[in-house]
């Protein structure tokens, strides 16, 4: 390689660009800095300057810190700094540029992380482009729109159906933290990554005021999903200054109108506007403007609409390329009603709202879809979802209504329990993983056989396995068909009896007893991940695996804090009664005939013993219907089955020992330790407590080889409170 | 609100200087001043809130008045009786300006790497006249940093023709290639 660089070559190069350098020796207004601290520096002089034009500021050294006229005052002009602001002090030279804050824009910021003034910050050398665009522009007026009417799919199939969204629209996604917001965009992005030509849609997603390891994880992501190509990052991350935050979006902004002006499809992401609007509020507060409400200044109504007004198609003389939109708002215990957030949802053209609740009972993406809604992006619905979804919609609105009331009924008649079986069916097909997006004519499939009602006579927890099978049948046999779907885009008469005869065709095949064993994969990888961090006392997976596993029975909104309190110790309350329970409970040293039904048979009889209000039968019963629902096996040596029963202020547990080993599934087919676990509803909390407390003993180290060695009961126990009681200290 | 009010008081502090014939004393106790405030610590001092009189007339009695005239020493306690002594740090940068508006004449400062001869000196008076419009008086600071050219400054106007600027504007150009 070294051999092909021509020294001449870089020389003729450098000497024709420098050939053009022409040093102006302009009369320059300056002024000083009469107080600097805190990122702001006031200035006296500069009586000509703009408001948003860049200043440099000479600062010890011969070096120069850069900074933005925001405040003009009567005799002062306050400026926000973007570097060197520990080294800006009163009496500093301030000298006015005549430029108001520009960003390099085209095609080489694709695939790059940049600031919010444009410099590069990946280390991948400087950003080569020849233009460059004002940071504050003025949203398209009304002639050089039109309407939207294209979809951006997003490749989420409660989205594209219900909440679709339009290129040129302003989609809000709003939620409580930890509710998959940033996920949803993620997808959004990794969707786009199969349009070419005119359709391809180059993404921008702006961080503002997030951790710079987040923002790292985020783009070995889109690298891993082969998308940075056609993405850019902008990143002003929590330990920049105010003033960067502030001005991110509107950067990134400025480089994604560079492609909706050239024609082109582009995408926003505003990852998230709270923030935002905190860094504004700083910068306002830092530069003594009245403070309003919750501290914000009184222009926070104009400080997003101005930025989301740029988000547009734009008419078909001018190109018609479109800007889109996603802005996030982070909302507290998910009070959409704060000044913020109501504040972004009167601008915006409809919102995605995301709940703690749904997200916790494992319902992903989280989207409520009775409160989201798309005020434009149902035009730009391609004609099949358009079909699809409001059958859908309906669906799913008399699920919710008779879900609700069905709480105080125990009779069900058989129309109602089918359209309860029809809801609950269709808001499992509604999951979806992350990094997962599927193409929307593979939706527009699953979501036919959904509304037709092929799915009813299903179990629930076959629908996801149906789903894969489905769209594998459609690539590998059903490509014809599909192709024609492509082409006409909604169902006709012929195209709907093709697809009914490709789903006849499909479930001749469909073998729902073939789907794996009944355990979910993403469990057992969280377990492997768990067990093998056996040293960290506390660890994402391991919460994800207690949350999951409590998930049926005890889910709650806070059921992660709950846990993390529990393992942190934090709560110290139950500590003492684990113990307590640890020492009293029965253990069986299991001999038997190694089925699961004969040791399940062995435990309900001694756990019905000790319980009130209950019997053997019925307690054999709960756990088997537990088993089936998902497997209570945590990991190829020990099963954790537990139930929630009658009564009140009981709890028991029964340890068991399975010398010969308890075949649960085939990924698990030697469980030998089993603890079962019984309580009543007012015991959630130490029903927690005590699973939280047995998945950190079965991680030690020395669990599998004392307790298959243990001479007898009492030794078993040992093993169990000495390592809860090592763990404790 | 300090930077207004420190236009008042300079405004005030040179109608007395001017009616009293002292304008020349009182400029050169603002330069004083100006440095004096342009430290960092006796800057925060007179922006300290809380402060009483008594300990702001304490703190005046022993930075400035040993070193200033009376009508600029009347001044400063005048300040102080106000309440106002967080004035102080704008007031020598205020009075400069205030009084480069009112007079016919001009300061220039020439900033330059080595000190400049006779005939540079009659040139930039030439063109300097016709480009400021004003009488003028040159101050000259040599700066070795400038490498070379120079760099002139009038009230808040700049003309910077030094070889550090081109240098710097070099690196930024070279930057953007």
């Amino acid at each position: 390689m070294r051999d092909d660089i021509r020294p001449g070559e870089i020389l003729e190069l450098l000497r024709s660009k420098i050939a053009g350098f022409e040093p102006s020796a302009g009369e320059i207004e300056t002024g000083k800095v009469i107080q600097a601290g805190d990122g702001i520096a006031r200035v006296w002089g500069l009586e000509g300057i703009m408001s948003g034009e860049l200043v440099e500021i000479g600062i010890c050294g011969g070096k120069t810190a850069s900074g933005m006229a925001m405040n003009l005052e009567e005799d002062t002009v306050s400026i926000i700094l973007f570097s060197g602001y520990e080294d800006v002090k009163e009496g500093c030279l301030v000298r006015r540029t005549g430029k108001v804050a520009e960003v390099p824009v085209g095609e080489a910021l694709l695939g790059r992380v940049v600031d919010s003034l444009g410099n590069p910050i990946d280390g991948k050398g400087p950003v080569v482009s020849s233009q460059k665009r004002r940071v504050e522009e003025k949203g398209p007026g009304i002639i050089s729109r039109q309407n939207v009417a294209e979809a951006l799919q997003t490749g989420i199939k409660a989205i594209d159906a219900m909440i679709p969204i339009g290129r040129g629209q302003r989609e809000l996604i709003i939620g409580d933290r930890r509710t998959g917001k940033t996920a949803i965009a993620i997808d959004t992005i990794i969707n786009q990554k199969n349009l070419q030509g005119k359709e391809k849609v180059y993404c921008f997603y702006v961080a503002i005021g997030q951790k710079r390891s987040s923002i790292v994880q985020l783009i070995e992501n889109l690298k891993k999903y082969g998308v940075m190509d056609y993405t850019t990052i902008v990143a002003a991350t929590a330990s920049d200054p105010a003033s960067l935050q502030y001005l991110a979006p509107y950067a990134a902004t400025a480089m994604a109108e560079y492609f909706r002006d050239s024609g082109r499809h582009a995408l926003v992401i505003f990852d998230d506007l709270t923030k935002h609007s905190q860094a504004y509020r700083e910068i306002s507060l830092l530069m003594r403007r009245s403070p309003g409400r919750e501290a914000y200044p009184g222009d926070v109504f104009y400080l997003h609409p101005r930025l989301l007004e740029r988000a547009a198609r734009m008419s078909d003389r001018l190109g018609g390329g479109s800007l889109t939109a996603l802005p996030i708002v982070e909302t507290q215990e998910g009070d959409v009603s704060a000044y913020i957030p109501t504040n972004i949802i009167s601008i915006t053209d409809g919102q995605i709202f995301l709940e703690s609740d749904l997200f916790n009972s494992g319902l992903r993406p989280a989207i409520n879809a009775g409160i989201s809604v798309s005020r434009v992006g149902g035009a730009a619905q391609i004609k099949g979802m358009k079909q699809i979804a409001s059958s859908l919609r309906i669906d799913l609105a008399q699920f919710r209504e008779l879900a609700a009331f069905m709480q105080f009924s125990s009779d069900l008649d058989p129309a109602t329990r089918k359209q309860l079986d029809r809801g609950e069916r269709l808001t499992e097909i509604l999951k979806q993983p992350q990094y997962a997006p599927v193409d929307v004519y593979r939706q527009l499939m699953i979501l036919r056989a959904g509304i037709t009602g092929r799915l009813d006579k299903y179990p629930v927890g076959k629908l996801l396995f149906y789903q894969k099978e489905l769209f594998f049948y459609l690539d590998a046999d059903a490509s014809g068909f599909m192709n024609t779907l492509k082409k006409t885009g909604s169902f006709n008469d012929e195209t709907a009896k093709a697809a009914d005869a490709v789903l006849d065709a499909f479930e001749e095949k469909f073998n729902p007893e073939s789907a794996g064993s009944g355990i979910d994969s993403g469990y057992t990888v969280n377990l492997a991940m768990a067990m093998s961090q056996r040293s960290s006392r506390i660890n994402r997976d391991m919460l994800k695996l207690i949350e999951r596993i409590s998930s049926t029975e005890l889910a709650s909104p806070s059921l992660q804090n709950e846990i993390e309190e529990i393992i942190t110790g934090q709560d110290v309350g139950e500590k003492d009664r684990f113990e307590e329970l640890a020492e009293k409970c029965l253990i069986i040293d299991y001999k038997g005939k190694p089925s699961i039904r004969n040791v399940f048979k062995s435990a309900s009889a001694a756990l019905a013993e000790s319980l009130q209000n209950t019997n053997e039968k019925e307690v054999l019963q709960k756990l088997l219907e537990r088993e089936q629902s998902s497997s209570t096996a945590l990991s190829e040596f020990m099963a954790l089955p537990h139930i929630i029963t009658g009564g009140t202020s009981q709890f028991q547990m029964v340890m068991v020992r399975a010398g010969a080993g308890i075949k649960f599934t085939d990924q698990h087919p030697s469980v030998k330790a089993l603890f079962f676990l019984a309580g009543s509803m007012d015991q959630r909390h130490f029903h927690l407590v005590v699973i939280s407390a047995l998945a950190q003993i079965v991680q030690h180290p020395s669990f599998e080889s004392s307790w298959t060695q243990a001479s007898g009961s009492s030794e078993l126990r040992k093993i169990v409170l000495s390592i809860r009681r090592q763990k404790g200290s | 609100m300090s930077v207004k009010l420190a236009s008042r008081y300079a405004a005030a502090l040179y109608q007395a200087a001017e009616e009293k014939k002292a304008l020349k004393e009182v400029r050169h106790d603002m330069k004083k001043i100006g440095k004096l405030a342009g430290i960092r610590q006796i800057s925060a001092y007179c922006k300290r809130t809380g402060l009483t009189i008594k300990n702001s007339e304490e703190f005046i009695n022993q930075a400035f008045i040993p070193y200033i005239g009376n009508l600029t020493a009347r001044t400063l306690q005048l300040l102080v009786q106000n309440g106002r002594l967080a004035v102080l740090p704008f007031l020598a940068e205020a009075y400069l300006r205030h009084e480069e508006k009112k007079s016919k004449t001009v300061r220039v400062l020439i900033e330059a790497a080595y000190k400049p001869d006779a005939g540079l000196r009659t040139l930039l008076a030439e063109k300097l006249i016709k480009r400021i419009g004003k009488k003028f008086f040159l101050e000259i600071r040599i700066i070795p940093e400038l490498l070379g050219g120079i760099r002139i400054s009038w009230q808040n106007r700049l003309i910077d023709l030094t070889l550090a600027e081109r240098f710097r504007l070099f690196r930024i150009f070279l930057k953007s290639v």
